[in-house]
């Protein structure tokens, strides 16, 4: 049994395979591991993939790009007018949904999605050797109800059996597991999308290995296609230094450029430095240059400036410090350039920077994963998102620590999805023969204070350990209203106190 | 560390908690949330961990009994003649055949190795 996970991007999809409990990314026809999401119609046949995109040179007004932007949005959307005004060929208006005109045919975006996901299809069953149907696509966490039911309805017509859609930054987590081994604890990871036309940010909070989503941005006016814009600017600046020649309005020549510029950024992400070159680019000339990393770091200062610019307002929106972030997941093709690494890392000083896995891979890996967990169980979640119950505040216990200050310890991280059970062994010095253990319940980051205390347990008549310890088993169960259970037990004497705490009314 | 008890502290509710649960958008994705969904709707309180150990435990013990009776059933078998030899059965998993898990087998062929040396 296999299944599959596919992403489709604005530029590019990717399909990855769950298989004998590893997922993975399968390569294309053309031995790629990403396959660009371009769709290029000629007379007879349609063109998906490197062969479309290299091909638009010739037949731009045949060929769609960025078809997701413009997928299930409704007239008078403003992305969606952006997106026309942009594009090169022909969309028109028709019973109030969007169609591209193409060879006076009209051809739907659903259609279009559709050929791509027949394409991954093919793909993944090429790599497999045996049809395939269930899948687990992803969609980014700003996409509305109709956005994702035509994809649904796109992958759906390419013969998918969609087992669920998830947001894309859930499945960068899934892809790296975080939270998935031990289902206690409490993190915040925060997931940096950089993909080919949008910079997405989110942070999200781990907790018993669920994930929820506390805050999320996304900036449609930065992506991929800028570096690659930007690098291609300077390539004309210097094709007209060298030949005086103005090509900046040719919009032919720019093409040609934007493609040599796009292979060059790529192996800049590797290299130290990248040969361009174009055949007769402009009148005949053929143009031969080269670009070293360092400049193209310049090039791109004031869009990296953007980029991490992105994540401090976003912190800052939702209150946090660069120190509440535990870990840092990268995602998307851009974020392998490796300045942009690097300042993150700068931002985030002590956090583990998540990039093991291409970035451009993170999320159809996830996506599989959640395909593999999904497979063969009957699948019946009627909600895409789903309301649960969990604990208000956080509740702590009151102790000393080597100078005989009070320290507050959490036991139960306000966040908990409700019932749960946290066990902890305090300590107590073995020289005393009691026990008190102090609880109180506070607002995440707010510092308990006395009135906040709610209960106390306490343990008498304990054997006395001279320069030992006493070890006191703790468990807190709180059901789903919110009412805490509590229990002591002392290991040695096996002296134990209960409590319950219900919700005030 | 937690410090000692004062003379008279006893142990005391001093108030009610003063905020009820909370209600969280979560995502779904992974194996937490499907088993929180499948403990939530069959609405049993202990922790789902517990159970899946409780139900690993009776299955192993079932299995040690079962590679008891199986034994005299080796003896008959034909090294030579392996191919057409049910395998499930020599590890006494014959009543649950491809539904074995992973640990059933590990144990079941451990289980069987000690038989076999011991003779």
């Amino acid at each position: 049994m296999a299944a599959i996970g596919v992403h489709l991007g604005c530029t590019c999809a990717c399909v990855a395979v769950y298989k004998d409990g590893r997922a993975d990314v399968v390569a294309n026809d053309a031995g790629d591991r990403v396959t660009p999401a371009v769709v290029a119609y000629s007379k007879n046949e349609e063109v998906v993939g490197l062969a479309a995109k290299q091909s638009r040179i010739r037949n731009i007004s045949n060929t769609v790009v960025k078809v997701k932007e413009i997928l299930g949005r409704n007239p008078g959307d403003p992305q969606a007018e952006k997106y026309i005004a942009e594009s090169k060929c022909l969309v028109i208006e028709k019973n109030g949904k969007f169609q591209y005109e193409i060879d006076n045919k009209l051809v739907s975006p659903e259609e279009v999605a559709k050929l791509i996901f027949s394409k991954m299809k093919e793909t993944a069953q090429s790599a497999l050797g045996s049809d395939i149907n269930d899948v687990v696509v992803t969609v980014p966490f700003d996409f509305g109800e109709n956005q994702k039911n035509a994809l649904g309805e796109a992958a759906g017509a390419a013969g998918f059996n969609v087992l669920r859609l998830i947001h894309e930054p859930s499945a960068a987590l899934l892809a790296y597991g975080i939270g998935q081994d031990s289902p206690s604890g409490k993190s915040n990871v925060l997931v940096y999308k950089l993909g080919g036309t949008s910079l997405s940010i989110t942070v999200i909070e781990v907790n018993s290995g669920l994930y929820r989503v506390l805050a999320t941005n996304t900036d449609d006016s930065i992506g991929g296609v800028c570096f690659t814009e930007a690098l291609a600017q300077h390539l004309a600046s210097e094709f007209q230094r060298s030949y005086k020649h103005d090509i900046k309005g040719n919009p032919r020549a720019m093409m040609k450029l934007m493609n040599s510029a796009d292979v060059a950024k790529h192996s800049l992400s590797t290299l130290g430095s990248s040969n361009c070159f174009v055949d007769s680019l402009y009148d005949g000339l053929d143009f031969d240059c080269n670009v070293s990393r360092a400049r193209f770091e310049l090039i791109c200062s004031p869009l990296f400036n953007q980029c991490i610019e992105a994540i401090k307002k976003l912190l800052q929106h939702v209150g946090l410090a660069a120190d509440d972030i535990n870990k840092v997941v990268l995602c998307g093709g851009s974020a392998l350039i490796p300045k942009l690494q690097q300042l993150i890392k700068d931002l985030f000083p002590s956090v583990e920077l998540l990039n093991s896995i291409p970035p451009d891979e993170v999320i159809p890996v996830g996506a599989a994963i959640e395909a593999g967990i999904l497979l063969g169980k009957d699948n019946s979640l009627e909600e895409a998102t789903l309301s649960i119950e969990c604990s208000a505040k956080d509740i702590l216990v009151k102790g000393i620590d080597e100078l005989g200050a009070d320290k507050f310890t959490v036991l139960f991280p306000s966040g908990t999805p409700l019932p749960a059970r946290r066990q902890h062994t305090l300590q107590a010095p073995g020289s005393n023969s009691s026990v008190c253990l102090e609880l109180y319940e506070s607002l995440e980051k707010s510092p308990a204070k006395e009135e906040d205390k709610f209960a106390q347990i306490v343990l008498h008549g304990l054997d006395n350990k001279e320069g030992g310890l006493h070890e006191i088993l703790t468990v807190l169960t709180m059901k789903r209203d919110g009412s805490l259970h509590v229990t002591c037990t002392d290991q040695d004497t096996g002296k134990c106190e209960v409590i319950t705490v219900e919700v005030a009314s | 560390m937690l410090r000692g008890a004062h003379e008279g502290q006893v142990t005391a509710v001093t108030r009610a908690l003063s905020a009820a649960s909370v209600l969280c958008q979560v995502e779904p994705v992974g194996r937490w949330f499907e088993a929180f969904i499948k403990r939530r709707n069959i609405n049993v309180s202990a922790s789902f961990q517990e159970l899946e150990d409780e139900k690993e435990l009776s299955e192993e013990s079932g299995d040690e009994e079962l590679q008891l009776d199986e034994f005299p059933m080796l003896k008959t078998l034909d090294p030579k003649d392996w191919k057409n030899q049910d395998h499930y059965a020599v590890l006494g998993l014959g009543h649950i055949r491809y539904r074995a898990t992973q640990k059933q087998i590990k144990a079941a062929r451990k289980c069987i190795t000690l038989i076999i040396l011991k003779y």
